[in-house]
């Protein structure tokens, strides 16, 4: 009965802490991504709820594939552990999602110049 | 009530349970907001977005609720509640990672098909497939 009440506590908290961070970047990185679909706003909403989905994919999928692994817990201590263990590794890999998501919208508001057509069809950038 | 006759079935019927609503959840989202990659690669042409919205949709759907009722018997067996929760656990994060690098494979196919031109004046693709290049 401890196991599986682990099991359950791990995987509510986990879920609460990813879609914490997930409504945060949905919600503060939406002006990231108005700047870069140059003000169209539906085109930005578009790829803020794309993005939101492929994160809970990527992040649940870590947590639920990452569920059964590490030395099963016998006692409450051992319960503790277990879960503080498997919990930090959650934290961790949300931590380092979250700065390259920051990284990553950071550095596509900043475009290469359009490349042009020349008049035999070569491509030159400007 | 978690015994070991009753926990497979209930394990079964879990995984396919919440793997078709993880599909129909992704499937819905990328029908719902990349139409608009696809409006702007259609040039405005509302007939042929929808269509080819609806069939990339049923596409999906097909290929990725196939997948998993093949994988349904796969992972081995469980014969308590832990076990059923580990099982489930890795089972569903697999269609989770599946899902996810499908999503965002189309996210980018999206992108380079109907995003931003490779130059200016390029043609849509819409224009690229239905205009014939004669040299």
């Amino acid at each position: 009965m401890t196991m599986s009440t682990t099991y359950l506590l791990y995987l509510a908290i986990s879920a609460a802490i990813t879609i914490w961070v997930a409504r945060t970047l949905h919600d503060r990185g939406r002006i990231f991504l108005v700047n870069c679909a140059k003000g169209n706003e539906q085109l930005a909403d578009s790829i803020n709820d794309l993005l939101v989905v492929g994160f809970y994919l990527v992040n649940f999928g870590y947590v639920t594939l990452a569920l059964k692994y590490g030395t099963k817990p016998t006692d409450l201590s051992g319960a503790i552990e277990f879960l503080s263990t498997k919990i930090g590794l959650v934290l961790l890999i949300l931590g380092a999602m979250h700065f390259f998501n920051i990284f990553i919208f950071t550095r596509m508001g900043q475009k290469k110049p359009p490349l042009a057509k020349q008049a035999n069809g070569q491509i030159f950038s400007q | 009530m978690f015994d070991a006759i009753t926990v497979m079935p209930a394990t079964h019927l879990c995984y396919v349970a919440i793997g078709i609503a993880l599909t129909v959840w992704v499937g819905r989202t990328l029908r719902i907001h990349g139409r608009v990659f696809l409006a702007k690669g259609c040039k405005g042409n509302e007939e042929l977005t929808e269509s080819l919205s609806h069939l990339l949709s049923v596409g999906f759907y097909l290929l990725h609720i196939g997948c998993i009722l093949l994988t349904l018997k796969l992972g081995g067996y469980a014969i308590d509640l832990v076990e059923s929760i580990e099982l489930l656990s890795t089972k569903i994060g697999m269609v989770l990672v599946v899902l996810a690098i499908s999503h965002f494979a189309h996210i980018a196919l999206y992108a380079r098909i109907h995003g931003k031109p490779r130059y200016a004046n390029a043609p849509s693709s819409f224009e690229r497939a239905t205009t014939a290049e004669i040299l």
